[in-house]
């Protein structure tokens, strides 16, 4: 079973890479343990946040990251048009981001703001809401969206704001069956004229949790604003329906393009040769060939960096040198948390993993968390650095086939 | 016997300084005997010692061969509690295992030594331990169990503490004793500040100073001596209960030879060493080496197993006078009365333990009753703690059967500890929680191996409706921030992974920031 090219790992960066490829004629197998990590994520797309909401473009403060940051290693020109095939993209797929140059403060659902290059289209940000009347919706019975806690922020940050709660479509309660069951809705405008009905007179804007629809949100929100209910919304705890809609945005697109997926399915091994992998094996020893080979398994937190109890941090799937980190249990909390992110596999400037100096394969590229020098949460960079490599990757690989 | 009435006006005045299970049993002990009352404490009730150990209820088989007598007191003591509280109790029983490594000779010894102490031990078959409890050696030669339990402490603490309010006693809390008021040679009130900022006096006509490991400094702090003897235990947190039963090596008592199962996880401990400082809490990389070490012979896969965290307390051991140096202390309390010190009025009670926290209250209570020239026995034995008639037995995972049972998983706000929104509500309307904290101690919410990446959210929206001035970025914080200080110190394997979910919640989702000004205060090494 050969292919041109096979990813280790559905996060975002390996299915950016993975669509990349295919859109350039290239047959491409994904291996995946369980779900991507996106499935826990807001849903915005966040690129760099040297210092909080600032019209000034983020990728300003790159020059000032750690040199072997990825960002740093491929470039800005690079970054730059992967943003862009990437919004492009997007587009096309129904998933409206709104870049607008620089950082806006996007409302969580804590009530306070994450500054976000491109919150998702409908997502509701401090700027949207400051001088409206807002509600702030909650479904009965759902656990993950604190909505008390987001109309005291917004009180507190002097909006005006009151609270509303509503019964979820066929009375659900978990984020993604609400989610499936306004997808199902057989009549969202009596839905959303409902809810317009107990609205507080005055009320001009309602912030939902980010569950309105799995695949149908913009038809829903369209609805909605039928029956006169200017909708935003707020992400909500994992699992986030925000970040799934990417995710399942782009797996379909993939398997449309004809790319295959083996879901939950672990690489146990490898076989190597001539300065290059050959393929990789499965858990019941399968061997799948390709010509290269992505590595997206996302580092530590989805297992593709592991952590051993002496503090060393491995990389399971090839055995690649990891920046090690500093012994973690010496560290205070928010230096272990930051070290935890930036260990990962160093690498060259075409994302090839480097040791001792030198590559270690001539046809293996590595992309997003199992990356080191980089912190997603302490930048606000996990999308973005994502979405660059995942690009680059894919150019490198498409480099490397076309000059073998 | 008629039950004393609560302290009536002219009754005499009793400050006990110190709000674990100690202080708080002797001021409910005092109340009791008509006494009114205050208690003050630094903290939260019960946030020192009193949950900072391993969470046994003990028979006192551990000390069966090395200290007799207060094996002996453990026993009765354990019986009384269970008695007095059962709501605080889990009857897991206790199993002491004798491994190759283990002095085959102890055995014996172990066996005659719960005897005398009234201990029963029942000598087990080695191969029916070993089918029972799957998780423990291979290679048990012996085995005896006993009847160790442990106990929900925070939950005795408060039952303690609203057993004294109900009595006319009052309660400060996050407070810090500052000096003492002495005129000729009695002690005659306290001082304070609280946390807040503001200052206050008590009037006293006798104080008593419980406050653990602490209790040198407030002694000192009116010109009396308590002379201690601090030891650091460390205690690593385990995902799941491992074990069914308290499980102790069958060997002299020593560092890491327990594993508890409590709540839904387990408790492996603990090291053991002397300290200056009663504020030593942190624990270094090497005492968790130390620890799993010390665990695999007994627990062989634990280098496999998922640890959530690690957390130390410090305990007191009184140091007699004339004590020849080397010899081990005594684990039985000392009561000190520093009238001998020309301070009238004033003692002090440290050592023991909180299985034992009850017979510490009393002796100390009845020096003080002595002092004040008041007749009454104490009653603390016989009068329930509970305030329901038929109170059950603490069962930690009841929780999820009554979810399983009514189909109700919607309602839960912590899942790992299976606490419902009702019991965190209940908590809201009746007590004066103020923080994340106070829920977290009194109900566990967050300690189970998710540590608090998804039901800190949800805390913090039920107190806000309580307290709409709540800081909720810095209770958030400062609760994450809690959990992680722990989680750091066993970051690997699955853990690591957790710690950067509890990131993806905390930064990623809810937007806090580390830089804000949550992180606890480093603590001294």
């Amino acid at each position: 079973m050969r292919s041109d090219v096979i990813i280790v790992g559905a996060e975002l960066d390996g299915l950016v890479a993975a669509l990349r490829l295919l859109e350039q004629g290239y047959s491409v197998r994904i291996f995946c343990r369980g779900a991507s990590s996106l499935h826990s994520a807001p849903g915005g797309i966040h690129l760099l946040s040297p210092k909080g909401a600032s019209q000034e473009p983020p990728l300003a403060g790159v020059e000032a990251l750690d040199p072997r940051h990825p960002y740093r290693l491929m470039g800005l020109p690079g970054v730059e048009q992967a943003l862009a095939w990437f919004f492009r993209t997007c587009e096309a797929l129904g998933q409206s981001y709104c870049p607008n140059g620089g950082n806006s403060l996007a409302l969580t659902p804590a009530g306070m703001t994450l500054p976000t290059f491109a919150p998702f289209r409908h997502q509701a940000s401090l700027a949207a809401v400051q001088a409206a009347r807002v509600a702030v919706a909650s479904f009965r019975d759902h656990r993950d969206f604190p909505a008390g806690l987001l109309l005291q922020g917004l009180q507190k940050a002097g909006v005006s704001a009151t609270g509303i709660e509503l019964e979820a479509p066929e009375g659900r309660s978990e984020s993604v069956a609400i989610a499936r069951a306004f997808d199902r809705l057989t009549d969202p405008k009596a839905y959303f004229r409902g809810v317009k009905d107990r609205l507080a007179a005055g009320s001009e804007l309602v912030l939902f949790p980010a569950l309105l629809g799995l695949e149908k949100q913009e038809t829903l929100i369209g609805d909605a604003a039928g029956q006169g209910l200017v909708c935003l919304e707020v992400p909500t705890l994992p699992p986030s329906v925000a970040g799934m809609r990417l995710a399942f945005a782009l797996e379909r697109r993939i398997l449309q393009s004809n790319g295959l997926f083996h879901r939950g399915v672990t690489v146990a091994g490898r076989r190597n040769g001539d300065g290059r992998v050959i393929g990789v094996t499965d858990q019941r020893d399968r061997f799948y060939a390709a010509k290269a080979f992505i590595l997206a398994s996302g580092g530590v937190l989805m297992g593709g960096l592991e952590v051993e109890a002496d503090g060393m941090v491995l990389e399971p799937t090839f055995d690649l040198p990891v920046a090690q980190t500093a012994p973690l249990d010496a560290l205070q909390v928010d230096q272990a948390l930051d070290a935890l992110h930036r260990t990962g596999v160093e690498v060259d400037e075409s994302l090839r993993p480097q040791g001792k100096g030198q590559h270690t394969h001539d046809n293996l590229f590595v992309t997003g968390t199992t990356l080191g020098h980089w912190n997603p949460m302490g930048e606000a960079s996990g999308e973005g650095v994502s979405i660059a490599t995942g690009w680059a990757a894919a150019e490198a690989a498409r480099r490397y086939l076309e000059a073998s | 016997m008629p039950s004393p009435s609560p302290a009536s006006v002219d009754a005499p005045r009793v400050v006990v300084i110190g709000g674990g299970a100690t202080g708080c049993g002797v001021a409910r002990d005092l109340a009791l005997r008509g006494c009114s009352v205050t208690l003050i404490e630094y903290g939260d009730l019960g946030s020192g010692t009193s949950s900072r150990f391993h969470g046994m209820l003990q028979s006192g088989a551990r000390y069966a061969v090395s200290d007799p007598s207060y094996a002996a007191e453990c026993m009765r003591e354990r019986r009384t509690i269970a008695r007095i509280a059962p709501s605080t109790v889990e009857e897991t029983g206790g199993l002491f295992v004798s491994l190759p490594e283990d002095p085959a000779d102890f055995a014996e010894a172990f066996r005659h030594g719960c005897r005398a102490a009234e201990i029963p031990a029942e000598a087990l078959d080695p191969d029916a331990v070993m089918a029972e409890e799957t998780s423990i050696s291979r290679n048990v030669r012996q085995a005896f169990a006993v009847p160790d339990a442990t106990v929900h402490a925070w939950r005795l603490v408060n039952l303690l503490a609203d057993d004294l309010r109900r009595r006319g006693g009052s309660v400060l809390t996050r407070s810090q004793v500052s000096g003492f008021e002495i005129a000729a040679g009695h002690v005659t009130a306290v001082r304070y500040a609280a946390r807040n900022g503001s200052e206050g006096r008590l009037e006293a006509d006798a104080v008593v100073n419980a406050a653990g490991p602490w209790s040198a400094r407030v002694a000192a702090l009116a010109g009396g001596r308590v002379s201690l003897q601090l030891t650091k235990g460390a205690i690593l947190v385990l995902g799941h209960r491992l074990v069914a039963k308290a499980i102790n090596r069958c060997r002299p008592p020593s560092s890491h030879d327990i594993m508890v199962p409590t709540g839904t996880v387990s408790l492996f401990g603990t090291t053991s060493e002397v300290v200056g400082d009663p504020d030593t809490t942190l624990v270094r990389p090497a005492e968790i080496q130390e620890l799993l070490e010390g665990a695999a012979p007994l627990i062989p896969g634990v280098r496999a197993l998922r640890a959530l965290r690690a957390w130390a307390g410090v305990r007191p051991l009184v140091k007699p006078e004339h004590w020849p140096e080397g010899k081990p202390l005594p684990r039985r309390h000392a009561v000190i009365n520093h009238g001998e010190q020309g301070i009238q009025g004033f003692f002090s009670v440290s050592g023991g333990s909180l299985t034992t926290h009850r017979s510490m209250a009393e002796d100390v209570a009845n020096q003080v009753c002595r002092h004040l020239g008041i007749n009454q026995p104490c009653t603390t034995a016989t009068t329930s703690l509970e305030v329901e008639t038929v109170a059950g037995p603490w069962r930690p995972v009841q929780g999820f059967q009554e979810v399983e049972r009514a189909g109700e998983a919607r309602k839960l706000l912590c899942e790992c500890e299976a606490v419902d929104q009702a019991a965190v509500a209940e908590l809201l309307q009746n007590g004066a929680v103020r923080h994340l904290h106070d829920v977290r101690r009194r109900l566990r919410v967050g300690f189970g191996p998710c540590q608090g990446s998804f039901c800190g959210a949800r805390l913090a929206e039920m107190l806000a409706a309580h307290h709409p001035d709540l800081a909720t970025e810095e209770e958030l914080g400062r609760f994450w921030s809690e959990r992680l200080k722990g989680a750091v110190r066993t970051t690997w394997g699955e853990q690591a992974r957790q710690m950067l979910l509890s990131d993806v919640v905390y930064r990623g989702t809810l937007g806090l920031r580390l830089d804000q000004a949550v992180l606890p205060r480093e603590e001294r090494r």
